[in-house]
């Protein structure tokens, strides 16, 4: 999986690549994002290429708010269409992720 | 006159040839006195040092009979001696340790000398080895109860089938009690599509693992001419009921008749589109008809010998209609047969009665007051045959707006065009779709449960087969998902931790939520079948 990611000053903003994120391609996705979530501490997942997600990709996005919070660092999510957010909120997931709207307000919500 | 019998002129025993004689003897005499105290030996045979191992000397013991008795058998054994004191006489089975320390099966036969004035004086009685028959009962004890295990296993995985749950215009139910002693009923269920459902129902003559087998062997025969005669077809019409039965027979009568045996066979096609059966009776039981229209049973019998008694035999159908709220009824003689403790059996009339009287319940609660019935009647749930039964009850044929059926394989890649299948068939159900919220959410439900099936129920194998069928009906669309995995027990799964320490587990929850009903079950042709029901917007 090809991961597109830019830079907002200590902030990475990594696009989520594709419509669909499940079982097929989550282990693809979690050894993509794996050297990214090494060298940063601060992260923006960019969801609005996002159309379907299911448990298994939810995991994934599980799994990098833990290994950034594991250092001190944070996650923050942005872009998720409504199917995308309906599926968060199922399994409560909309508590524990910051979830903005867009691109530019995650990034904001870095600064003191 | 009056014979007597003389002693032999000259025949005298001695001494030493008489304790020869008592030690030669496959048993040991003793003589006890009996004293206010107890019954202290008075004397033993010789023949207890080459039965048990024991010197006589020893067997004199105070106590020595008491202390050689199994742990298991000694109170019983004691407790006896009060029947001997009363009736004088007594024979029981027990365990004893022998000087070897092992224990053998004695048969102890004694009984009560009383003196001139009737007071009880001493105990005369003998010992018999009887191991080695105790050894051969318990061993045809336990081929007794293998036999019945097996037949049992033969009986649940050859004899009987699953009746269908799903079948449009008809419900229908099977009930199976096991006898102490397995017998040969047997019955099976084939669809032809949407339209048609046959039922076969049947019994060999005789009991036990032979029966059964006999049973198995004529149950495929039948699913073997059917599909003989059907691949022959070359317009794709039915084999008829008639046809099927006399191939089968063709093809098992020759071995019926050197096992000198014979099935009683009903074979009986639902026609739900016409609203009639076709019916092939072989001498079996007849079948019952109750009609909604009149309220009342009618019996269908056909004139067809059972299968087994002659070479060459045509059979011949009859057809009877049937309308809504009909109950058809087959059953062995099991149950017909059962008997109260005056001796009367339950018969024929009894049972139409049971099935007019609940006629308006549906086939499963039909067969279970069949039970109950048959069960209070003859006061006893231990029966000497097998009692099956199959009720058939006819339903208002509701079909579904639209069904699909899609295979994908058990690889995780086909998620996405399993979503697809389910997007679009509920996209385009006539009369209009279901509106996109809804979709959505059955197709996450069902992306659950098929990656599901593919990591636990396939084990992670990528090569397996998963049949998707979707239906429309004007309140709900369903989703079955058939497949041949593992099973899987929805209950045994923890419920999901959402404080984000847990990154999976969250499969099960999100189908329960995502569905309106979410079943897991066993389908009639043994596959694993997940069910997912999403109810439409009221219409």
């Amino acid at each position: 999986m090809d991961m597109k990611f830019e830079q907002f000053g200590d902030v990475a903003v990594v696009a989520v690549p594709g419509k669909d994120l499940d079982a097929a391609n989550t282990s693809a996705f979690r050894s993509a994002i794996g050297p990214l979530l090494d060298a940063h501490r601060k992260m923006v997942l960019d969801l609005s290429q996002l159309r379907f997600v299911d448990s298994s990709g939810l995991g994934a996005f599980l799994s990098c708010l833990r290994q950034l919070n594991a250092k001190g660092g944070e996650l923050k999510l942005c872009g998720l269409s409504q199917q995308v957010y309906q599926t968060f909120e199922l399994v409560r997931m909309t508590r524990i992720f910051d979830i903005y709207s867009t691109k530019n307000e995650a990034v904001k919500a870095f600064q003191p | 006159m009056i014979l007597q019998a003389k002693p032999r002129r000259g025949f005298t025993v001695s001494a030493a040839e008489s304790r020869h004689i008592l030690n030669s003897i496959p048993t040991v005499i003793y003589v006890l006195a009996v004293t206010p105290k107890g019954f202290p030996s008075q004397w033993v045979s010789d023949s207890v040092k080459r039965i048990l191992g024991y010197e006589a000397e020893e067997a004199l013991a105070p106590d020595w009979w008491i202390n050689c008795l199994h742990p298991e058998d000694k109170e019983a054994a004691i407790e006896k001696t009060a029947i001997l004191m009363a009736k004088g006489h007594l024979v029981q089975e027990y365990r004893f340790r022998s000087k070897g320390g092992h224990y053998l099966w004695m048969q102890d036969e004694a009984s009560l000398l009383r003196d001139a004035e009737g007071r009880p004086k001493e105990i005369v009685g003998f010992w018999t080895n009887i191991t080695e028959r105790k050894q051969a009962e318990e061993q045809a004890a336990r081929a007794r109860e293998q036999e019945v295990e097996i037949g049992f296993k033969i009986q649940q995985s050859l004899l009987l089938d699953q009746p269908p749950k799903d079948f449009p215009g008809a419900r229908v139910a099977a009930l199976t009690i096991a006898s102490k002693r397995i017998g040969g009923d047997f019955y099976d269920f084939f669809r032809h599509g949407e339209r048609c459902l046959d039922v076969v129902a049947g019994d060999v003559m005789g009991k036990g693992i032979p029966a059964a087998l006999l049973g198995a062997a004529s149950k495929s025969t039948f699913l073997q001419a059917l599909s003989e005669i059907s691949s022959l077809s070359t317009d794709g019409t039915l084999a008829r009921p008639e046809e099927i039965v006399t191939l089968a027979h063709a093809k098992i009568v020759r071995q019926l008749i050197s096992l000198e045996s014979f099935v009683t066979v009903c074979y009986a096609r639902f026609d739900l589109e016409r609203r009639h059966v076709s019916l092939v009776d072989c001498g079996h039981m007849p079948v019952i008809h109750y009609r909604h229209k009149t309220g009342s049973c009618g019996m269908l019998r056909g004139s067809n010998v059972p299968l087994g008694v002659s070479e060459g035999e045509i059979y011949e159908q009859i057809t009877e209609a049937f309308e809504p709220g009909d109950i058809f009824l087959f059953y062995s003689d099991g149950i017909t047969e059962s008997q109260n403790n005056a001796g009367e059996f339950f018969g024929i009339s009894r049972l139409a009665e049971c099935v007019r009287l609940n006629s308006r319940l549906d086939a499963l609660q039909l067969i279970t007051k069949i039970r109950t019935a048959v069960v209070a009647f003859s006061n006893s749930e231990a029966f000497a045959d097998d009692l099956t039964c199959v009720a058939v009850k006819i339903e208002e044929r509701k079909l579904p707006l639209a069904r699909r059926t899609s295979e994908i394989t058990s690889d995780l890649k086909e998620l996405v065009r399993a979503r697809a299948f389910v997007h679009d068939f509920c996209q385009k159900i006539p009369g209009g779709g279901l509106p996109a919220d809804k979709a959505e959410e059955l197709c996450l439900a069902v992306n659950e449960a098929l990656s599901n099936i593919m990591r636990h129920a396939y084990n992670g194998r990528t090569d397996q087969r998963i049949q998707i069928g979707a239906e429309a009906w004007p309140d709900r669309v369903v989703l079955r998902l058939h497949h041949l995995g593992g099973p899987f027990d929805p209950a045994a799964v923890p419920q999901p931790v959402f404080n984000g320490s847990q990154e999976n587990g969250f499969g099960v929850y999100m189908i329960s939520r995502l569905t309106d009903e979410a079943r897991y079950l066993r389908d009639e042709r043994g596959r694993n079948c997940v069910l997912l029901v999403k109810k439409r917007a009221a219409i």
